[in-house]
C-alpha cells in the first residue's frame, strides 16, 4: 500500500540485503591530547528485506552512532554502506540520494524530533514535498492521509501540532514520516523508550503490523532487551563500538555465548517474582569504559569474570560459534 | 528517639485520603485523589504507575514539599511514627524530612549541585542539622560512600558530580539520602535513567542497605521488573488514584484490577517472547479531564455500562489485597 518508485525498486536483486554495513568505523577527535573517541569500531551488519535486526547495548556502546551512520547522518571514518546491493560511496550524489531515500529513521524523543510549528499533515508530507519527482499537491495530501491511517492516527489530528499530541501519537507521526518516501528499511533508535508501558506495547505491535503489510525492514536499536527480543529476528549485542555477539534472537537469548550477553540478559529484571527468585544473576562490576580509552585486547575484559592474559593482549574476532548463524567475539565463550 | 518506646508493629507511615490539586490557568489539575498507604517499619513498598498517574505527586505531598499557597490544595491525613505531619511547624517538618525520612529524587544529575564537591553535598545535612565538625563530617562522608560501594571513597570526596558516571552519581544521591540514617527512604525512579547492568547494581545496593540499616523503603517506579525485584507490597496507581494494592506476589500472580492485569501483560519479556504484546488501548487520561465513574473504564476491556457513571472505591478482595474494580469478582472469577 505504500507505493515506491518501481524503477528504483526493480533494480535491486531480491537476494541482496536491503541495507548492509561493511566494517564501519567512526571516531571523533577527543578533547585536548585525549586522542580519539572510538564510537564505532568496525561494525558489519546485514538487514534482509522485511526482517528486523535488533541492536542492544548500554549507553556509550555506540549504538546511536551506528544508527546515524546507517541512515547517512554521519560519514564513516572508514568502511562502507550498501543499499540494495549498491555501495553508496561509489555512486554520484543524485544516485546516492535515491538510494538513501530508502533508509529512514525514527528517533528516540518523539517530541523533539518533530517540528513544533508544523501540522501533523505537513510533517508527514514533507518527505514527499522535497522529492525531485514530487507529484501534485492533492496526491501528496492523499498519501499523507493514507499514511496517517496506516499508523493508526485518526484523520482529525491532521491539522494538530506535535504539542497537542500524546507521546504515543507523536511517535506514530515520526513513523509515518519515515515511511512516507517509500522506505525499505527504517532505523528505529530507541523508538519506545520514552513511552509508557501500555503505549509502548501499542507502538511495538504497530511496527510489526506495518512490517507484515509493507515488507519494510527495521534496525531496532534499544537498551531494553525484552523490547528488542519481542520485535527482532536477529540480534546484535554491542559493547564499546563492536558487535560482540550476533545471531537469531532465539539462539542468542536462550543460549548466550558471550559473557557480556549473558550478564546483560541476567541483569534485566523480569516482571515475575519467581523468575527473579531463580537467581543466577550476574551483577557486573564497574561501568562501561570511556570510548576515548578503549581497553587493550578484548574491550570487555575489564568487567569480565573470565578474563585472562590472552584477553588483554589479543582482541577476539567475531567468529561462528556452535550451530546456526551465530557469531561471537570471545576467547572463552560459554 | 521516640520510635524505640513505641510498639514495633504500629505502622511507620500512614497516609489517608490524600488529595493534591493544582489550580492552573487551564483549570484544576487533580494530581492525586483519595490516596492511601500504610508502611510498616523496615518494609519495602512499590508505588507503580505510568507518567501522570500521581505517584510522585503523592509522595511529594507526604513530605510536604509543595509550597503552601492558593494554587495548591492538599488535603488528607499523613501520620509518621504516630505524629500528624500537617500539624507540625515548617521547622519541625524540616527536621523530620531528612532525619527520619529522606527523598531521592528522580534525576541524579540535576539533583546534585554541579558546583559543589560530592563530599560537601553529602555532609551538608550533618553540618547544618547536627553542627558536626569538618573532620567528623569527612569521616562520615567516607563511610557513606563506602556503604554505597564507591571505590577509593576518601579520594573522591573532592570530586564534582560530573566526574562520576551515571551509576556512581545515583549511588552518591542514595548516600546523601542515607546521611542522617532515616527510618524511611523514598526513592523516585532510582534506576530509570540507568543501563540494565548498572540498574542491577543499584537494586542490589538498595536490598543490601535495607538489610544493614533496617530502614523502610518506598520505591516509585513504572517498571514492573523493578517491582518484582525489590518490593514486598505494591500499590498500583492510575489517573491519580490507587486502583489496586496488595502483597507483591499476589499482585503479580492474581491481579484483581483490569489495569494491573493489562500493565503486566503489556510488559515485553525476553524469557517469554510473544508474537504480539497485549496492549491497553488508548492512552492515560489527562489530569485536567479525568473520566467519570471508574477512571479506567475508557480503556477497560471488561467495562460495563454503569462503570462510566458509578465511581469505584477500593474493596478488600483478600486479606491485605484491595482492588478498585467493582466487578473484580466477575472479571477475575477462576482466573487463577
Amino acid at each position: 500500500m505504500v507505493p515506491t518508485d518501481p524503477a528504483v525498486r526493480d533494480e535491486a536483486r531480491v537476494a541482496d540485503p536491503v541495507l548492509s554495513a561493511d566494517a564501519l568505523v567512526k571516531s571523533y577527535p577527543g578533547h585536548g591530547k585525549g586522542g580519539l573517541i572510538q564510537a564505532v569500531r568496525g561494525v558489519s551488519l546485514e538487514v534482509p528485506a522485511g526482517k528486523t535486526v535488533g541492536v542492544v547495548g548500554e549507553s556509550g556502546c555506540g549504538k546511536s552512532t551506528l544508527a546515524r551512520l546507517l541512515v547517512g547522518l554521519e560519514e564513516p571514518t572508514s568502511g562502507s554502506l550498501s543499499v540494495a546491493g549498491h555501495r553508496v560511496d561509489a555512486v554520484g550524489r543524485r544516485r546516492r540520494d535515491e538510494l538513501m531515500r530508502r533508509v529512514q529513521m525514527v528517533f528516540q524523543s518523539p517530541f523533539t524530533s518533530l517540528d513544533p510549528r508544523m501540522t501533523v499533515q505537513q510533517i508527514i508530507r514533507e518527505p514527499l514535498d522535497v522529492l525531485r519527482s514530487k507529484g501534485p499537491r492533492a496526491e501528496r495530501d492523499a498519501r499523507a492521509a493514507e499514511l496517517m491511517d496506516a499508523v493508526g492516527l485518526p484523520g482529525y489530528l491532521a491539522d494538530r501540532r506535535p504539542s497537542q499530541l500524546s507521546g504515543g501519537q507523536q511517535q506514530r507521526v515520526g513513523l509515518a514520516r519515515a515511511l512516507a518516501s517509500g522506505s525499505d528499511v527504517v532505523i528505529c533508535d530507541e523508538p519506545v523508550s520514552a513511552l509508557d508501558v501500555s503505549i509502548q506495547a501499542q507502538v511495538i505491535n504497530l511496527l510489526k503490523d506495518l512490517q507484515d503489510e509493507l515488507g519494510v525492514a527495521y534496525i531496532f536499536i534499544a537498551h531494553n532487551l525484552s523490547v528488542v527480543a519481542t520485535i527482532s529476528d536477529h540480534i546484535a549485542v554491542m559493547y564499546l563500538g563492536r558487535i560482540v555477539e550476533y545471531g537469531p534472537t532465539d539462539t542468542v537469548y536462550d543460549d548466550p555465548k558471550h559473557p557480556y550477553t549473558k550478564a546483560l540478559l541476567s541483569s534485566a529484571p523480569a516482571p515475575d517474582p519467581d523468575a527473579n527468585a531463580r537467581g543466577a544473576r550476574i551483577v557486573l562490576q564497574g561501568d562501561l569504559p570511556s570510548p576515548a580509552r578503549v581497553p587493550s585486547g578484548c574491550a570487555f575484559r575489564t568487567r569480565c569474570w573470565k578474563a585472562s592474559d590472552l584477553c588483554a593482549s589479543l582482541d577476539p574476532a567475531l567468529e561462528p560459534a556452535g550451530a546456526g548463524e551465530r557469531t561471537v567475539a570471545c576467547h572463552f565463550p560459554e | 528517639m521516640t520510635s524505640a518506646t513505641r510498639e514495633n508493629d504500629s505502622p511507620l507511615l500512614t497516609v489517608e485520603q490524600l488529595s493534591v490539586e493544582f489550580m492552573t490557568p487551564l483549570g484544576t489539575v487533580a494530581a492525586v485523589n483519595d490516596f492511601g498507604l500504610s508502611i510498616g517499619r523496615g518494609e519495602s513498598v512499590a508505588i507503580v504507575g505510568e507518567s501522570g498517574s500521581g505517584k510522585s505527586a503523592a509522595m511529594r505531598a507526604v513530605l510536604r514539599l509543595y509550597p503552601e499557597n492558593r494554587r495548591t490544595r492538599i488535603r488528607g491525613a499523613v501520620a509518621f511514627d504516630g505524629v500528624q505531619l500537617a500539624t507540625l511547624s515548617n521547622r519541625r517538618m524540616r527536621e523530620i524530612r531528612g532525619d527520619r525520612m529522606a527523598l531521592i529524587a528522580q534525576d541524579a544529575l540535576s539533583s546534585l549541585n554541579p558546583s559543589l564537591t560530592v563530599g560537601y553535598q553529602l555532609t551538608e545535612a550533618l553540618r547544618i542539622r547536627k553542627g558536626w565538625s569538618a573532620g567528623r563530617c569527612r569521616k562520615r562522608a567516607v563511610e557513606l560512600l563506602d556503604l554505597v560501594g564507591i571505590p577509593s571513597a576518601a579520594e573522591r570526596l573532592k570530586d564534582y558530580p560530573h566526574q562520576f558516571s551515571g551509576g556512581m552519581r545515583q549511588r552518591v544521591l542514595i548516600a546523601t539520602g542515607l546521611a542522617l540514617d532515616p527510618d524511611l527512604l523514598i526513592a523516585d525512579e532510582p534506576t530509570t535513567a540507568l543501563d540494565v547492568t548498572i540498574q542491577a547494581q543499584i537494586l542490589q545496593l538498595l536490598r543490601d542497605l535495607r538489610q544493614e540499616t533496617g530502614m523502610a523503603l518506598v520505591i516509585i517506579t513504572h517498571d514492573m521488573g523493578v517491582v518484582a525485584e525489590i518490593a514486598e507490597r505494591v500499590t498500583v496507581m492510575y489517573a491519580g488514584a490507587v486502583v489496586e494494592s496488595g502483597g507483591m506476589r499476589d499482585i503479580f500472580t492474581s491481579p484483581r484490577h483490569p489495569y494491573t492485569e493489562g500493565l503486566l501483560n503489556a510488559v515485553p519479556r525476553s524469557d517469554r517472547r510473544a508474537e504480539r504484546l497485549a496492549s491497553i488501548p488508548g492512552s492515560p487520561p489527562s489530569p485536567t479531564t479525568r473520566p467519570s465513574g471508574c477512571r479506567f473504564h475508557t480503556r477497560c476491556a471488561y467495562a460495563r455500562a454503569d462503570c462510566a457513571s458509578v465511581p469505584a472505591g477500593l474493596e478488600i478482595v483478600a486479606p491485605g489485597h484491595a482492588s478498585a474494580c467493582r466487578y473484580w469478582k466477575e472479571n477475575f472469577h477462576g482466573a487463577d
